[in-house]
């Protein structure tokens, strides 16, 4: 039997065991409650929530883009350490914060919550818009990954777009089965794999071609100097980038809506403190291998056409095709965990806030829920186009996806310290409507005039600037905060209260 | 009514400060065959346990 079958079949299997949770899950479904179906119940206990918090958060660009951005550019990714620590400051400060309110006022998305605190349909409807539009780039980006991985595993016998095809297919119908608590299941199977398959591969790689990691770094040193030094043999590494990805990879990533989404199913205020303050040393410790990896691969395989796809490359040509296997289904685990995380969100948004919210609002649970896997598969479908027409670089697309969310900022902190900030409906609105063009200019430049990423910093910054400045100079032309902003205040004062029971998650 | 700002749990992240600004000064700077890579790469894992470790003092605070 070739390497490559074997491969294969191991992430076959693996696919085959995310359907069948995805079916076990479906008999714990409570019939047309979409707290149930959407938000687990808001039961999500520690390791469930931890597991799914990190699975989602590192997608299939931690398994390859970010080998292929050490390889590109050398050590400044491991600014990574930086972001990702910030994520789990987020998760504490912002994630609580949503939660007390999702638990007292019943919110189900953060447009609807947004929309109700600022007593707005356009406010709700346009966070529902910025969250879809830009989460369709990141499934793009696991479509793309997956496809690396399936390809490159059976020796390119399985054709791009169909070893992208069949990952895509699995989550979606998982997904429908269950709902988010097939979600949850598959990301505690997915979070655990995929950490312990990325540290077996990069440990074994290291070992494979360098006798270990201290002679691989040693060799790095000898040989490719300019890949530890910043900014980078390609000068990509400078200060500004830096501060453009950490802001991107941290605030933005955490205010999309596979990510924000998951505070309101936390059982307690405590367990989100508490994974706000845990979720970083996975978070962190992942890119430990994965730098090994692109360094290493630096010095063996110089010139790779497709930096991306290296780990599954090496990993074909030098490990045993079984552990091979073991590893690439990993990697598949960290896309397809993100990408049900994102089919999830954009689901729950547009039943809720789309359909719920707008076209009917008087349908009922079953209703919405029906329309929302119709949603998952148009955007399976989509996400598959788009990925099959347009590849890219990982890091790229994800930077774009990062840099929309971004622009839901005012808007969410607006909320969150409504008489701190004082920001009203009309300044969040004002804000989105200058950030988002703001954004595009930067991002696409016009033509001689300006240049994409001004400075160098990321046009998702500058868009958030731009952003920022209206809203606030909006909002103290005499808009008021939203009407609701005291009784919002008394909630987050109980809720910062470690004595009171909002904070343990007791219904009041 | 207004909230109190994070600024009780922002201190936690001055590691992150520490680590950034003078890692990315040292690797324009020096030469990393005389320093050795490791060591920056040492030195910035250890800046990052630290604001970890921050923060689960914070997020328990009757154990730390």
């Amino acid at each position: 039997m070739s390497a490559a079958l074997i491969a294969s079949s191991i992430i076959l299997l693996y696919l085959v065991l995310c359907l069948g949770l995805g079916w076990l899950s479906r008999s714990r479904l409570l019939p047309g409650s979409l707290e149930d179906f959407f938000l687990y119940g808001r039961r999500a206990r520690f390791v469930v929530l931890y597991l799914t918090i990190v699975a989602t958060y590192h997608s299939a660009f931690a398994f390859l883009g970010s080998v292929g951005f050490f390889y590109r550019h050398g050590i400044g990714f491991w600014a990574a350490g930086c972001w990702t620590i910030l994520t789990g400051w987020l998760t504490w400060i912002l994630g609580g914060r949503a939660w007390a309110l999702g638990k007292r006022f019943g919110y189900i998305t953060p447009a609807e919550m947004a929309g109700d605190f600022y007593s707005s349909r356009t406010v709700r409807m346009s966070v529902a818009a910025v969250s879809v539009v830009f989460t369709i780039t990141y499934v793009q980006v696991q479509s793309l990954g997956l496809g690396y991985i399936l390809q490159v595993a059976s020796g390119d016998r399985i054709p791009f777009a169909l070893a992208c095809a069949v990952p895509l297919a699995v989550t979606a119908a998982y997904l429908l089965l269950g709902g988010v608590r097939a979600v949850y299941w598959t990301d505690v199977l997915q979070g655990a794999w995929m950490y312990v398959a990325v540290w077996v591969g990069g440990l074994f790689l290291a070992a494979r071609l360098f006798g270990g990691v201290g002679p691989l770094w040693a060799r790095v040193t000898q040989t490719h100097p300019e890949l530890l030094t910043l900014p980078g043999p390609h000068g990509q590494f400078t200060y500004a980038y830096w501060f453009s990805v950490v802001v991107i990879f941290s605030f933005g990533v955490v205010l999309q809506p596979h990510f924000f989404l998951k505070f309101f199913t936390a059982e307690s205020g405590r367990t989100l403190r508490r994974l706000g303050a845990t979720t970083p040393i996975y978070l962190m410790t992942l890119y430990i291998p994965t730098a090994w990896v692109g360094l290493g691969a630096a010095v063996v395989r110089p010139g790779a056409a497709r930096p991306d796809a290296l780990f599954p490359e090496l990993l074909l040509q030098y490990a045993p095709a079984w552990l091979a296997g073991f590893i690439l289904a990993g990697a598949a685990a960290a896309a397809m965990s993100t990408l049900s995380g994102i089919l999830h969100a954009n689901m729950t948004l547009l039943s809720r806030d789309l359909f719920q919210g707008y076209l009917r609002p008087s349908a009922s649970g079953s209703q919405a829920i029906r329309f929302g896997r119709w949603c998952v598969v148009f955007i399976t479908v989509l996400g598959f186009l788009l990925t099959v027409l347009n590849p890219g670089f990982l890091v790229q697309l994800v930077a774009v996806s990062g840099a929309g969310a971004l622009q839901l900022l005012p808007a969410v902190a607006g909320n969150l310290f409504p008489n701190r900030l004082r920001l009203s409906k009309q300044g969040v609105l004002a804000g989105l409507s200058v950030g988002l063009p703001v954004l595009g200019l930067t991002l696409f430049g016009l033509g001689s005039w300006l240049q994409p990423h001004p400075l160098g910093l990321h046009a998702g910054i500058w868009g958030l600037l731009a952003n920022l400045a209206v809203a606030w100079a909006w909002s103290r032309r005499g808009g008021i905060p939203g009407p609701r902003a005291d009784a919002v205040e008394s909630c987050l004062a109980e809720f910062l209260d470690p004595l009171s029971p909002l904070f343990e998650g007791q219904p009041k | 009514m207004k909230t109190r700002w994070p600024f009780r749990e922002l201190w936690c992240l001055v590691p992150l400060a520490l680590a950034q600004w003078p890692a990315l000064a040292l690797a324009n700077r020096i030469e990393p065959r005389i320093l050795g890579m490791p060591f920056l790469y040492a030195w910035l894992l250890l800046l990052y346990l630290v604001a970890i470790f921050l923060l689960v003092r914070a997020a328990w605070p009757d154990r730390f």
